[in-house]
C-alpha cells in the first residue's frame, strides 16, 4: 500500500483510479497456462501472493534544471527520485521531464485520460495491480512543433526483496514534435535463496500527429528477478515510433509491446534484442494494430538462447476490415547458441481486410559452420569467431540508436558470451 | 544419504506423504519437483507429474496395463521405467524411486533416468 | 428403458452391388443422441470382438470428459445432441433427382462427373455400376497380398494387424472429435501394403461406392510395411450431399522403415456440414509421407494433416489448399514433430477467401531436444480476394535443439493491381484475368494431384471465382 504521506497527497482523481484498479485486481486471478497468452510461462511455482507493493517515497527529487549531454535526466533508486535535470532551453519552450506523482495536478488531463483508457483495456491481474499500486515513474511531455535530438535519459535502479514494484513511464508528442528517450531498467539482486523482485512495469506512449519518438529501453534486471511489462503505444496520423527493447536480465521475464496505429500513414518499427541465458525464461510479445488505413509497420525481433535458456516469441499482426492499404511484416530469428536450449517462435497474423500487404518470417538455427570456420581460419580463436558473428547479427538493429546506448548494449552481449 | 555440498550429508529420500493418502494416485513435490505417486497391484510407483507431450498431470490420468494414460491427449508412459508407449508423446518422463515403510511414502531426491522407448 | 432401434425402414442410400456385403443393416437405425446403448449397438450390429467394443465404450467416457477446443473455427451452432450416430432414418418422401438444388446440377455439370455418378453423389439412391473397373483392380491388388477393405471386415479378419496398430497413432483421448469417432466409427477403409509392394494405381475410397464412402465417422488406418509405397485417394471435387452435419474422421497412417505413403483428400462438403478430422501418420526411418489436404466445402473445417518423424531420415510434406466461401470457416494447416536425428518437414499451404468466408492457417514445428540436422520450411500463402473476407495464421514453432534449420514464413495479399491491368491489356476481362491469377496461385499445388482431380478442381475454381467477378 502507498503510505499514508503519500496517497493523502495525490489529487482525488488518483486516488479514486487507484481503488477502482484495485477493485479489478481483486477480481481477477493469476494467469495459468490455459490462457493462449501465457501457454508457455508456467507462474504456478512463483509465489505472487507473497511479493508486497513498494512503498513509494514522498516527492523528494528537486527540479535540478541544468545543461548536460542529455537533453534531460531522471534517475530513480528503490522507487525515490534522486536526480533530475533539464535543459534550461527546452524547459522554456515547454518540455516538462517530472516524477510522475509531481506531474499529477499539471497533467491531469491527459493523466486522467490515459489511465481512464487503460483501466477499461486491462486483460490481467498484473496490469490491474500496476494501475492500483504504481510507486513511481517518469512523464515526459514535448509540445507542438519542437524537435529535438539529444536523447532523455530515464534511470530506474530498482531493488527489493519479497518486493513488487511498479515503474511507470509516460510520453506525450505534440503535433509534429520529435524527441527520444532512453530507458534503463536495472537491479542489483537481493541475498541468495531470497524471493528476489517482481518489477511490474508499463510504458505508454502517446504520438500526435506527424510527431517521432525513438525509444530505446534496457532490462538488465538481476538474476533471481522478475520482469513483467506491458508497453502500450497509439500512433497518430502521419506519426512514427522506432521502439527498441533490448532484454537481458531477470529470471523471468514477460513482456508485451502493443501498438497501435490509428492513423493514415502512422508507421512503427517495433525491434528487440534479447540475449537468454541457461535458467532464465524469456516471454516477449509485440502487437502491430492496423486499425486506420495506409499505415505501416516492422516488427524485427532477434534473439540469442544459450544452453539451457528458454525463449518464447509471440508477434501478432491484426489489421482491422477498415484498414485497407496496410503494410506490415513481423520477423523473428532465434539463434540458438547450445545444447537445451529452447527457442519458441509463434508469429501470428490476423487479416480483415484484402488490400494489404502483410507477411512474417521466422528462422531459428544456430550459428553458420562456414562462417564459423572462414573465421577461425584467418586466425580467430573459436570464441573470438563466435563473439564476432553474434555481435554482427545483433548490431544492424543499433546503427540508428544514441552511442552510449549502442555501446552498452553490444558490451552486455559480449560480457554473455564470454562467460558462457 | 548424499553430500550436500556443504559438508553436512543429506538423506538419499524424501517423505511425501501418509501411505493412507494414496489410494491410486497423488501428486507430490520432492525439492520443489512435481511427482505423480501411482499405486497399482504391482506395486507402487512414482514418474514426474508433467506429461512430456504438453502442460498436464500424469497423476490424474488413467492407469491401465502397467501404464499410465495422460489424460489430456492419451500419451501412454510405462509406469516402470517412464518410456513412452504410445502418441502423442516422444520423450520419456523420469521415473522415481519410491518406497512405503511404516505407513509412510517415501521417494528418493533424485529421480532414474529416462528411458527411450 | 429406451431402446436404440426403434422401427424397421429402408435404407437411405439405394441398392448396393453384390459383392458388397454389411449386415443386417436395412432394419437397423437408431434414435438421436449418444449414450452407451447405442454404442453397444453399433458394435453388435458389426457382430465385433469385445476388445472393440470395450475400445469404443472407454472412447464414450473420453468424449463426454473432454472439453471443446476453445481455438480454431467457430463450433458455437454444434448440438451433439441433435445428431443421429449411426444411420438416420429416411425421410417419409424420400429425395429424388427433381428434389437436388440447380446449382449441385450445374456444378456436376460444369465439372464434368459422369452422368451416373451424380444421382449418387446427390443421394438420390441411384446404383452406381462401377462393379467391372472395380474388380480387376481389387485381383491385382489381391495378388501382391494388398489388402484393401473395409475397417469392419479388417476387425474380422485381421485382427492381429487391427490389434496392433488401432489406436495408436490417434489415441481416443486425443481430443474431443477422436473420441467420437472412436466411440461411434463405422466405415473407412484399412490398407496394409506388405513389404517391398509397390501399388501403382491409387487406391479410392471413392471406388467403393456405399453410404459408408461419405459416412460421418470413418476410421481409416493404413500400415505401409517396409519399403512399400501406396498412394491412396479420398473424396472428390464434386459437392456431395451429406446426410449428416457432423463429419467426425480419424485417419491413422504407419510408414514402416524405407516406405512411402501419400494421401490425397479433396473435400467439398455441403455448405451446412462441420468437418473436424484428425489426421495422423507416423514415419520411421527413411520414411517419406506426404499428406495432400484440399479443402473447399463444408461449413467449419478442423483439420491439420500432422507426421510424427520417428525415425532417422524420415521426411514429412503437408500441401494444403484451402477455399473459403461466404459463411466457411477452413481453418487448416499441418503439424511436423521432429522425434529423431536427420529428419525433414516441407508444410506449405495455400488459400483463398472470398464472400466474407475466414481461411486460417494452423500448424506445429517441434523439434525435441538434443536431435542433430533437423531440417524444416514453412510456407503459407494467402489471397484474400474481396474487402470483407479474411485470413489468419498461427504457426506455433516449439524448437528444443540446437542443431536445426528452420524456416517459416507467410504472405497475405489480394490480387495484384499490376497483374491484372497487365493481364486485361493482353485482352483478358478482368473475370478471365481473376481466374489466370488464382489458378496460377493454386497451380504448385494442383500439379500435385492425380490428373483427373486436377482437372475438376481446376474446373471447380473456374465455377467459384464466377460467383466472384462481374
Amino acid at each position: 500500500m502507498p503510505s499514508a504521506a503519500a496517497v493523502s497527497a495525490e489529487p482525488l482523481w488518483m486516488r479514486t483510479l487507484r481503488t477502482r484498479a484495485r477493485e479489478q485486481f481483486q477480481s481477477l486471478k493469476w494467469p495459468t497456462t490455459a490462457e493462449e497468452e501465457w501457454r508457455r510461462t508456467d507462474l504456478s511455482r512463483v509465489p505472487l501472493d507473497s511479493f508486497a507493493p513498494v512503498k513509494p517515497a514522498a516527492p523528494s527529487c528537486p527540479a535540478d534544471v541544468e545543461r548536460g549531454a542529455a537533453s534531460g535526466l531522471l534517475r530513480f533508486q528503490s522507487a525515490r527520485c534522486l536526480e533530475s535535470a533539464l535543459d534550461p532551453r527546452l524547459y522554456e519552450a515547454g518540455v516538462r521531464l517530472l516524477p510522475l506523482d509531481n506531474a499529477l495536478e499539471e497533467f491531469e488531463a491527459p493523466l486522467h485520460s490515459l489511465y481512464q483508457k487503460a483501466l477499461a483495456e486491462i486483460d490481467n491481474r498484473f496490469l490491474a495491480w500496476h494501475y492500483a499500486e504504481w510507486s513511481h515513474g517518469a512523464l515526459l511531455w514535448v509540445p507542438a512543433g519542437l524537435e529535438i535530438t539529444e536523447p532523455f535519459l530515464i534511470d530506474f535502479q530498482e531493488d527489493g526483496d519479497g518486493i513488487m514494484s511498479a515503474p511507470h513511464l509516460a510520453v506525450f508528442l505534440g503535433v509534429g514534435a520529435r524527441a527520444s528517450v532512453v530507458q534503463r531498467i536495472s537491479s542489483r539482486g537481493g541475498a541468495a535463496g531470497g524471493a528476489g523482485l517482481l518489477c511490474n512495469a508499463v510504458v505508454d506512449v502517446r504520438l500526435g500527429d506527424a510527431s517521432a519518438l525513438q525509444l530505446w529501453e534496457q532490462q538488465e534486471l538481476a538474476p533471481g528477478d522478475i520482469y513483467i511489462r506491458h508497453a502500450q503505444a497509439e500512433v497518430g496520423r502521419d506519426a512514427s515510433l522506432r521502439h527498441f527493447d533490448a532484454e537481458f536480465g531477470s529470471r523471468l521475464a514477460k513482456s508485451r509491446v502493443d501498438c497501435a496505429l490509428g492513423g493514415t500513414g502512422a508507421e512503427a518499427f517495433l525491434d528487440g534484442a534479447y540475449y537468454c541465458r541457461k535458467g532464465q525464461h524469456m516471454d516477449l510479445r509485440t502487437v502491430q494494430r492496423h486499425r486506420s488505413p495506409k499505415a505501416m509497420s516492422r516488427a524485427v525481433y532477434k534473439g540469442a538462447v544459450d544452453g539451457g535458456g528458454r525463449t518464447v516469441y509471440q508477434g501478432l499482426i491484426e489489421v482491422s476490415p477498415g484498414a485497407a492499404g496496410t503494410d506490415a511484416w513481423l520477423t523473428n530469428r532465434n539463434l540458438v547458441l547450445g545444447e537445451a536450449a529452447r527457442a519458441d517462435s509463434i508469429p501470428t497474423l490476423k487479416i480483415g481486410n484484402n488490400d494489404v500487404k502483410c507477411s512474417h518470417g521466422s528462422t531459428t538455427g544456430k550459428l553458420n559452420a562456414e562462417e564459423l570456420f572462414y573465421l577461425q581460419s584467418r586466425g580467430l580463436s573459436a570464441a573470438a569467431a563466435r563473439e564476432m558473428l553474434v555481435i554482427g547479427y545483433f548490431e544492424d538493429m543499433l546503427t540508428a540508436a544514441p552511442e552510449a546506448f549502442r555501446e552498452s548494449t553490444l558490451d552486455t552481449i559480449r560480457g554473455r558470451l564470454r562467460v558462457a | 544419504m548424499t553430500d550436500a555440498g556443504n559438508g553436512s550429508r543429506r538423506p538419499d529420500w524424501v517423505r511425501v506423504a501418509a501411505e493412507a493418502d494414496l489410494v491410486s494416485a497423488i501428486t507430490v513435490s520432492v525439492d520443489g519437483a512435481p511427482v505423480a505417486v501411482f499405486r497399482t497391484e504391482d506395486g507402487v510407483f512414482a514418474l514426474d507429474d508433467i506429461c512430456s507431450h504438453e502442460y498436464s498431470r500424469l497423476s490424474e490420468g488413467d492407469v491401465w496395463g502397467g501404464e499410465v494414460y495422460c489424460q489430456k491427449h492419451g500419451s501412454r508412459f510405462s509406469l516402470r521405467t517412464g518410456a513412452v508407449t504410445g502418441l502423442p508423446a516422444t520423450q520419456p518422463v523420469r521415473p522415481w524411486d519410491v518406497k512405503v515403510e511404516a505407513g509412510e511414502i517415501w521417494v528418493a531426491r533424485m529421480p532414474r533416468n529416462p528411458v527411450a522407448s | 428403458m429406451s431402446s436404440p432401434v426403434t422401427d424397421t425402414s429402408q435404407e437411405l442410400v439405394g441398392e448396393y452391388q453384390h459383392g458388397y456385403h454389411f449386415p443386417d443393416e436395412s432394419v437397423f437405425k437408431t434414435r438421436k443422441g449418444l449414450d452407451e446403448q447405442i454404442v453397444n449397438a453399433i458394435s453388435e450390429r458389426k457382430g465385433e470382438p469385445d476388445w472393440m467394443r470395450q475400445f469404443r465404450l472407454r472412447s464414450l467416457a473420453a468424449f463426454r470428459k473432454k472439453s471443446m477446443p476453445n481455438w480454431g473455427a467457430d463450433l458455437s451452432d454444434l448440438d451433439f445432441d441433435d445428431l443421429y450416430y449411426y444411420a438416420k432414418p429416411t425421410d417419409q418422401k424420400g429425395r429424388t433427382w427433381e428434389d437436388v438444388p440447380e446449382n449441385i446440377k450445374k456444378t456436376f455439370e460444369r465439372i464434368g462427373i459422369p452422368e451416373a455418378e451424380r444421382k449418387f453423389l446427390a443421394g438420390v439412391g441411384a446404383q452406381y455400376d462401377s462393379e467391372v473397373v472395380y474388380h480387376s483392380i481389387k485381383e491385382d491388388l489381391a495378388k501382391k497380398g494388398v489388402i484393401f477393405t473395409d475397417p469392419e471386415t479388417a476387425v474380422r479378419e485381421h485382427p492381429d494387424l487391427v490389434k496392433q496398430y488401432f489406436g495408436t497413432v490417434i489415441p481416443y483421448l486425443d481430443n474431443k472429435f477422436a473420441a467420437l469417432n472412436s466411440a461411434v466409427w463405422s466405415g473407412g477403409s484399412f490398407v496394409y501394403v506388405p513389404k517391398g509392394v509397390k501399388v501403382e494405381v491409387p487406391l479410392q475410397a471413392y471406388f467403393r461406392i456405399n453410404a459408408r464412402s461419405f459416412g460421418q465417422f470413418e476410421r481409416t488406418l493404413i500400415i505401409a510395411d517396409e519399403g512399400s509405397f501406396v498412394h491412396y485417394i479420398e473424396g472428390c471435387t464434386a459437392p456431395v450431399y451429406a446426410t449428416e452435419s457432423l463429419h467426425s474422421a480419424v485417419v491413422e497412417i504407419i510408414a514402416l522403415p524405407g516406405s512411402r505413403v501419400r494421401y490425397t483428400t479433396i473435400q467439398n462438403w455441403s455448405n451446412d456440414v462441420y468437418n473436424l478430422v484428425t489426421k495422423r501418420a507416423m514415419a520411421y526411418k527413411d520414411a517419406v509421407v506426404e499428406w495432400v489436404d484440399g479443402n473447399i466445402g463444408s461449413k467449419r473445417t478442423m483439420k491439420y494433416p500432422s507426421i510424427w518423424l520417428m525415425g532417422e531420415g524420415a521426411h514429412g510434406e503437408v500441401l494444403s489448399i484451402a477455399f473459403a466461401g461466404k459463411g466457411q470457416e477452413q481453418d487448416t494447416g499441418g503439424k511436423a514433430v521432429h522425434a529423431a536425428n536427420h529428419t525433414s518437414s516441407v508444410i506449405t499451404a495455400k488459400s483463398i477467401s472470398r464472400g466474407g468466408g475466414i481461411a486460417s492457417y494452423r500448424g506445429l514445428l517441434k523439434v525435441n531436444p538434443g536431435l542433430h540436422d533437423v531440417r524444416s520450411r514453412v510456407v503459407c500463402d494467402a489471397l484474400i480476394l474481396d474487402e470483407h473476407s479474411a485470413s489468419n495464421t498461427f504457426p506455433y514453432m516449439e524448437i528444443d535443439s540446437d542443431d536445426v534449420s528452420i524456416e517459416h514464413e507467410a504472405r497475405v495479399s489480394r490480387i495484384s493491381e499490376e497483374q491484372l491491368f497487365y493481364l486485361m491489356s493482353r485482352g483478358m476481362t478482368e473475370a478471365e484475368a481473376s481466374l489466370m491469377i488464382v489458378s496460377g496461385f493454386l497451380d504448385p499445388l494442383v500439379k500435385q494431384l492425380p490428373m483427373e482431380y486436377a482437372v475438376e478442381l481446376n474446373r471447380l475454381i473456374e465455377l467459384e471465382m464466377e460467383g466472384t467477378v462481374g
